[in-house]
């Protein structure tokens, strides 16, 4: 157990310190607005929706974000969640972000119907599995900040649930749900941090 | 979502695996693009639409490309993908698939999923729908002793034909892709990205050449 928390936080600070950041705002010295935020999930399938979730409760943890539940979300938007084009190019065997290839018309008609201070958008284009026993969710997201929809952040990260160790087993459900209340909240924290919106 | 699967370390039994897995699909590789479930049925050229049977990637883009390449080389009249967005706002989504039961005419999807095709073809209105997946996304690495190594990359391409209104599946797609970085190609730089592209690109060319001799053959 001790090893498989080891190896999904390493993950996580592996992706933000190496590769790239969990979340990078756009104008450094960036002044919040507002407090109501909506995380939106990008795509229309199971495993977005639940990092979508997910991501909600960290941010409710972690920071002073007045978030609304995925329950009013889908409330407010027919037939949420739906697919906005999102922020690559391609995300077959790698993600090729590209954050001007989202549908940010699409997220300000979305925001009218919510009447948010933000949006943050969470795609999972790509979903891999490797060594037998580690499950990953590449995820990529952006903030926009209302009224004017202008892209105050992006960031990447990954919800990585490890499996068996030794017999290289699949992770469980409850491996995914450990991995990724483990991520949200990090990457939860860095967000509210970089805001200025952290719960003290 | 559709799992991808990457080994990539070298220890003996990955190593041995990987021959074995090589082995069995250039042996056994499926190359049957668009294969009709009776003979002697004939393709009404009218309207059609191509459906990504779930929202991975690879699926999205080969309905795409498919949608382009129909629209270029048939009389089909094809929808557009933005059409079908327009009309259905939670496209693409999850069409479950199954083990055939008939694996000499496979049906793919799953028989409680029909309701879900049909309500598709309800909000489209086309006479036929081209339901495809992209599955068993996979790029394995191999590590030689004495330093060398190779690279492939694997998908399975699958579809199903269904005429309207009779909901009836009149064909089937099974397509097993590989991509293999040349140096004399100059690939070998490439991204893992370029070659699934490149499989899906092949999958889509297969797929209308078979339509098209199919249709002429018919006409003639």
């Amino acid at each position: 157990m001790y090893v498989k928390t080891v190896i999904t936080i390493g993950f996580a600070i592996f992706l933000s310190s190496c590769s790239f950041s969990t979340f990078n705002l756009v104008d450094e010295g960036y002044k919040p607005k507002g407090k109501r935020i909506a995380v939106i999930s990008g795509l229309n399938d199971d495993s977005n929706l639940f990092v979508a979730k997910m991501m909600t409760g960290a941010l409710d943890k972690v920071s002073v974000f007045k978030s609304l539940s995925q329950e009013k979300i889908a409330k407010a938007i027919k037939d949420y969640p739906i697919n906005i084009k999102g922020p690559y190019s391609a995300a077959y065997l790698d993600v090729d972000v590209d954050y001007s290839k989202t549908d940010v018309n699409m997220i300000k008609e979305l925001q009218r119907k919510l009447g948010v201070d933000y949006m943050y958008v969470l795609w999972i284009p790509l979903a891999t599995t490797s060594n037998g026993n580690v499950k990953q969710l590449h995820v990529v997201t952006q903030l926009f900040e209302f009224p004017g929809g202008k892209e105050v952040a992006n960031g990447r990260f990954d919800v990585a649930s490890v499996g068996g160790v030794l017999w290289r087993s699949m992770p469980t459900a409850e491996d995914d749900m450990k991995a990724a209340k483990e991520t949200t909240e990090y990457v939860a924290k860095e967000t509210a941090e970089k805001m200025g919106m952290l719960k003290r | 979502m559709i799992k991808r699967c990457f080994a990539l370390r070298c220890t003996l039994f990955p190593l041995l695996m990987s021959f074995a897995t090589l082995f069995l699909l250039a042996g056994c590789g499926a190359n049957k693009p668009f294969v009709l479930m009776e003979d002697g049925y004939k393709i009404k050229p009218s309207s059609i639409a191509i459906v990504a049977g779930d929202n991975s990637e690879p699926a999205i883009k080969l309905a795409e490309v498919l949608t382009k390449e129909i629209k270029e080389k048939t009389a089909f009249r094809i929808m557009d993908q933005d059409d079908i967005r327009k009309r259905i706002p939670k496209y693409p989504m999850k069409i479950e698939t199954t083990e055939p039961k008939d694996s000499s005419r496979p049906v793919w999807f799953v028989d409680s999923e029909k309701k879900k095709l049909d309500s598709i073809q309800g909000k489209l209105k086309v006479d036929y729908i081209f339901v495809i997946w992209a599955e068993n996304l996979s790029v394995q690495s191999v590590q030689y002793y004495n330093g060398g190594g190779d690279t492939n990359y694997y998908m399975t391409v699958i579809g199903n034909l269904i005429e309207y209104p009779k909901g009836k599946t009149v064909s089937f797609t099974h397509i097993d892709e590989k991509e293999t970085p040349h140096l004399y190609k100059l690939t070998i730089f490439k991204s893992n990205n370029y070659f699934v592209e490149s499989m899906i690109n092949d999958a889509v060319q297969r797929i209308t050449e078979d339509i098209v001799t199919l249709i002429t053959a018919q006409k003639g």
